[in-house]
């Protein structure tokens, strides 16, 4: 299960007009992992997923899926693009066709796969996601987080091995993002690796096994969620804040109680919560 | 704004459930083709008349009221009609009226009321094709039809983008109109509201620029190239839709035939009003 999947080395970008937008960038993204790319407003969060599917080409250093060193040639880009799956953030950038269905068969048929075929990778991305009641609809009509789920199935129809998605969470509804966790949770099972970029720490905190800190361009820290939530100092510098089973962990070390402030899982500080032998009076609540 | 809501209604208008709306798209779209194409080569008044009634019933099963499809028809009229107005002045023939200079011609009067019979029947044919079947529908129904893969795809992503467009323009006017700017309002100086009119233009330019760029980003990562096709959904044509286009057909020869074969008890209706 540890192969690298997807390894950018040294890559640095700089815009046409001279703004160094990525520095250094060293990413390891492993099979079958689900890794979040936190960052502030204006980090280089977008710049760089447009660097995984070779849309956009570093000023230097290199990207490696599987192992074999990403072409520019034509060829090799519609294969990487096969392979590397983007959902961009604004769905309106994504749906353009005059109905669902037809948005989700774009992708197929650029693979140049046959009627039946697409016509049954469109039926099973929508059944994924949900929508399959939506297939006649015109995009337009949806909401949003409708929208964003028809994105979702466009990608998967066009079956990667690996997901980028960037900010899938931003400006859905609770329900809406749930919905979004639980296809991305249900891909990752199904072998997907999955990348995300997101600034809502409690779902990061909720989702991630790995997530990188990326702040104006430069990567910060990397570590599993127990390491980067942990570390209120670097969230800090990158403009982030920690997640409120962080606070209370931190909170009650700093009145003196003996406890882990790594574990900020829900149900670890729950756990940790029990441990403090606390005595938490039981009133009659019915 | 009206016009644009007004697009949207119609889009809304032709999502109906209704026996019509409910016929393929391609059938609908040859059978006002076909409705157009015929009015168009009649030169007697009993053609257009048999056919109007014909789309009337049409409209009646498809239930639209007649009030509203008059009025769209009223709104698309003026663009054929200021020909028209023209036409009983023009022409030489017998002369029916004068007043100083201005003369008005049976050839030209006849010519007229044909052309009109001709634009109602066509306009009518246009309204119940558009109050029926959403645009993305007929898009489709096009593109069906077997027109150029790169006129299909232009088209489509218009449609796509004709609601995007108006999405992003209601929503500057919406914000202007929050903080109470009206074009006609004699509150700030002219020059200054016709400048923000201007920004607000300039700004639609900018976003479909930008708008353009991200979805060719999108499309190129789904791999799109320049071999791409368009998915096309194979839809089987129903018994009504053959009834329906059937019907069409026959009605069209039978009049054809009845013109031929009893021209001279027609009168009025029978008689070749075209100038050519």
């Amino acid at each position: 299960m540890n192969k690298v999947h997807l390894s950018t080395k040294n890559l640095s970008y700089t815009y046409p007009d001279g703004t160094q937008a990525l520095k250094n960038i060293n990413i390891t993204i492993y099979k079958g992992k689900k890794v979040a790319i936190l960052g502030p407003n204006g980090a280089g969060k977008s710049t760089l997923f447009s660097h995984f599917n070779g849309l956009t080409e570093a000023t230097s250093g290199e990207i490696e899926i599987d192992g074999k060193k990403m072409e520019y040639d034509k060829e090799s880009l519609l294969k990487i693009r096969q392979q590397v799956g983007i959902v961009f953030q604004n769905p309106n950038d994504q749906l353009f066709a005059p109905t669902v269905k037809e948005d989700v068969a774009f992708g197929p048929m650029n693979l140049g796969l046959d009627y039946e075929e697409v016509k049954r990778r469109v039926k099973e991305s929508l059944t994924m996601v949900g929508m399959e009641e939506y297939s006649d609809k015109t995009p337009h009509h949806l909401s949003g987080g409708q929208q964003k789920r028809v994105a979702i199935a466009g990608i998967i129809a066009m079956r990667p091995n690996i997901m980028i998605l960037d900010e899938p969470t931003a400006g859905l509804d609770p329900e809406g993002v749930k919905k979004i966790l639980d296809i991305l949770n249900k891909l990752n099972e199904d072998g997907m690796s999955i990348v995300i970029s997101s600034h809502d720490i409690e779902m990061v905190n909720e989702f991630a096994d790995e997530i990188y800190v990326l702040n104006k361009g430069e990567i910060l820290a990397n570590g599993d969620k127990h390491e980067i939530f942990s570390n209120k100092e670097l969230l800090k510098k990158a403009h982030l804040k920690a997640p409120v089973t962080t606070e209370i962990l931190h909170g009650l070390k700093e009145k003196g109680y003996n406890i882990n402030t790594k574990r900020i899982g829900l149900n670890e500080v729950i756990e940790e919560l029990e441990q403090l032998n606390v005595t938490i009076k039981k009133e009659n609540i019915d | 704004m009206a016009d644009i809501t007004k697009a949207l209604n119609l889009d809304e208008l032709a999502s109906k459930d209704s026996p019509i709306h409910n016929l393929d798209g391609r059938i609908k779209l040859i059978s006002a083709v076909l409705a157009i194409v015929v009015v168009a080569f009649s030169n007697n008044l009993f053609i257009p008349i048999v056919m109007e009634i014909y789309l009337l019933i049409i409209l009646k099963i498809a239930k639209l009221s007649y009030l509203n499809s008059f009025k769209r028809l009223l709104l698309l009229l003026p663009f054929g009609g200021a020909i028209i107005i023209f036409q009983p002045f023009i022409h030489p023939g017998n002369i029916l009226w004068r007043y100083s200079w201005i003369t008005v011609t049976d050839v030209g009067l006849n010519w007229a009321i044909l052309l009109l019979a001709r634009m109602t029947v066509s306009l009518t044919a246009i309204v119940i094709l558009s109050s029926t079947s959403p645009m993305q529908e007929i898009v489709e129904s096009l593109r069906k039809l077997k027109m150029p893969k790169d006129l299909a795809m232009i088209l489509s992503i218009m449609v796509r983008f004709l609601f995007i467009f108006i999405d992003e323009l209601s929503t500057i006017r919406k914000s202007q109109k929050s903080r109470n700017f009206h074009i006609h309002s004699k509150i700030t100086p002219y020059k200054w509201r016709v400048r923000q009119v201007g920004y607000t233009i300039a700004m639609m330019f900018v976003k479909s620029y930008e708008q353009g760029e991200r979805i060719y980003k999108s499309m190129i990562s789904r791999g799109f190239s320049d071999k791409s096709n368009i998915y096309n959904e194979k839809k089987q044509l129903l018994r009504s839709d053959y009834i329906y286009i059937i019907t069409m057909i026959l009605l069209i020869i039978i009049i054809e035939v009845i013109l031929i074969k009893y021209s001279n008890q027609l009168g009025y209706l029978g008689e070749n009003l075209s100038i050519n």
